[in-house]
């Protein structure tokens, strides 16, 4: 695991990035979590991602039973939050950058 | 970057699709975050990998396949629609941009990393019924970092911590926390300064109830409102994966599970140090690299960074997340440094061995091979060798010697060192 600088905003998304294209959801999840409570200034985004973990958690059992394609439309929404979650709270800081 | 280089490039991922559709997943998200302009396309990548991984049908996986195909050329359509001048600063945009939010963050959150949290000078203490003595121990601990203590039992590792934390005074030397209370060497007022250390002993304590209401109490009575109460509760529970367990009770929680739950109750209301002593000695190889990974990730937090000081017998584990290593032997300091720097003024190489051979048999085949030493310490063999010989040469020598190799480690920049020397 290469060593994050804390504070490299951009560096710390695409490590989560990296988890989730390893299929590592559960790192994924726990390092979404830090990116939240580091970088979010909406109390929402930590219930989001704990909504997240719940939702993963059906889809794996869903996974043990069904195929990906049966599925999938479920998982990539799923998937989609997190994309969206990231950038949201980068969006806010470029909104900050250029006040 | 030329239209011909692209162009060649993603025939080469698209061959390689073919022959290793793997590792040409995780470059094709390469190629795409390297010159998609179009974040959806970034997304898309993902995804497709993500699918790969989770296929389990050939008939899924040519499908999956496909639409890489599909992808890598719409990344290619995607660059060249761009006018040239932003083509070619695209990376130069990006690294500018990543440069900036760091700046900007720097700015909003200032870091308490590398801060000195506590300081020792020259630390003892004697214990006269035992005539055990830990003596002249300087350790600093740093926001943001993790220090290892290892060495063999009863050398003086709980002793430290147990003064590190104000349960034992020590007779010797000078301790202060600097990011603490603005005090002098030894003056402490340890009412407050207990108020940020977290310790986890060895022998886990019992407590009553349920993990989840144990962790509420935690935060309460260290004074987190109610609001902010249930956010770090349902944080930690869900860092530490102890969600599915939160209205167990001690009785129902295995080994591994009850040091998550003292993790979760010493973190849960964010203290600036963490002393926690032996917590690899009851998981397994798996759980071991989750906590330590856990607990180098959340020490780093920017918003609540600790200092964290860890005690065990696991070396290569604890040399892997630990910043610094402080190395014991009969209560006195024999290594203090970065973890780089172990071994580095070594005067040869050492080599952990495992084999199907006798001590007589390894010195056999080991006979035209240029070494010091060999020896056995009950489980493997270690082989010291001139600094010159590396681990190629070696293990190069021994298969050429046909011997059946079990379990190889270069050892020369590691503590371990330092137990067999």
């Amino acid at each position: 695991m290469p060593d994050l600088q804390p504070t490299d905003l951009i560096a710390r998304a695409e490590e989560i990035y990296d988890y989730l294209a390893s299929n590592d959801i559960s790192q994924t999840l726990k390092r979404l979590l830090d990116f939240v409570q580091d970088f979010s200034t909406q109390d929402t985004h930590q219930q989001q991602v704990i909504t997240l973990y719940q939702s993963f958690r059906v889809y794996n059992q869903q996974l043990q039973d069904k195929s990906l394609a049966e599925i999938k439309p479920q998982r990539d929404a799923l998937v989609q939050e997190v994309f969206n979650i990231i950038e949201q709270i980068e969006q806010s800081w470029e909104g900050q950058n250029k006040s | 970057m030329t239209e011909k280089s692209i162009h060649t490039l993603a025939q080469e991922l698209k061959d390689k699709l073919s022959t290793d559709p793997t590792a040409a997943a995780r470059e094709m998200i390469e190629f795409t975050k390297r010159f998609a302009h179009n974040p959806l396309l970034k997304r898309e990548a993902l995804m497709l990998k993500l699918d790969y991984s989770n296929a389990q049908q050939e008939d899924e996986k040519e499908h999956i396949l496909e639409a890489m195909l599909v992808l890598i050329n719409n990344v290619v359509k995607d660059y060249l629609q761009q006018p040239e001048a932003d083509r070619i600063e695209t990376q130069k945009y990006l690294a500018r941009k990543q440069a900036a939010l760091k700046t900007t963050v720097q700015q909003k959150i200032p870091s308490k990393t590398s801060r000195i949290l506590f300081e020792g000078k020259g630390v003892g203490k004697r214990f006269k019924n035992t005539g055990f003595e830990l003596s002249g121990i300087d350790l600093t601990l740093k926001i943001g970092q993790i220090t290892g203590v290892v060495g063999e039992n009863g050398n003086g590792k709980t002793t430290l911590f147990r003064i590190c934390v104000g349960d034992l005074k020590e007779n010797a030397g000078q301790i202060r926390f600097p990011d603490l209370e603005q005090n002098e060497w030894n003056q402490l007022n340890w009412q407050e300064i207990k108020k940020h250390i977290a310790y986890i002993p060895q022998e886990l304590p019992k407590w009553h109830g349920s993990i989840q209401e144990n962790l509420h109490y935690e935060a309460t009575t260290h004074g987190l409102n109610p609001q902010e109460n249930q956010k770090a509760v349902d944080y930690i529970l869900h860092r530490l994966g102890l969600k599915e367990y939160a209205h167990r009770s001690w009785s129902a929680l295995s080994g591994g599970y009850k040091l998550r739950f003292a993790l979760a109750k010493a973190l849960v209301w964010r203290p600036r140090l963490l002393v926690i002593d032996e917590p690899l000695a009851n998981l397994d190889v798996k759980a071991q690299a989750t906590v330590l990974n856990d607990l180098k990730n959340l020490s780093q937090s920017l918003k609540y960074p600790l200092a964290i000081l860890i005690s065990s017998q696991h070396l290569h584990e604890i040399e892997r997340v630990a910043d610094s290593i402080l190395f014991l032997k009969a209560g006195k300091t024999v290594f203090y440094g970065n973890t780089s720097e172990v071994g580095k003024e070594r005067l040869e190489n050492s080599f952990e061995i495992e084999c199907n051979l006798s001590l007589s048999a390894l010195e056999e085949k080991l006979q035209g091979f240029e070494y010091n030493s060999l020896d056995h310490n009950g489980l493997v063999f270690i082989v010291h060798a001139p600094l010159h010989i590396n681990s190629q040469n070696l293990l190069g020598h021994l298969l050429g010697k046909e011997v059946e190799i079990r379990y190889f480690r270069n050892i020369s920049q590691s503590t371990k060192k330092l137990f067999v020397s």
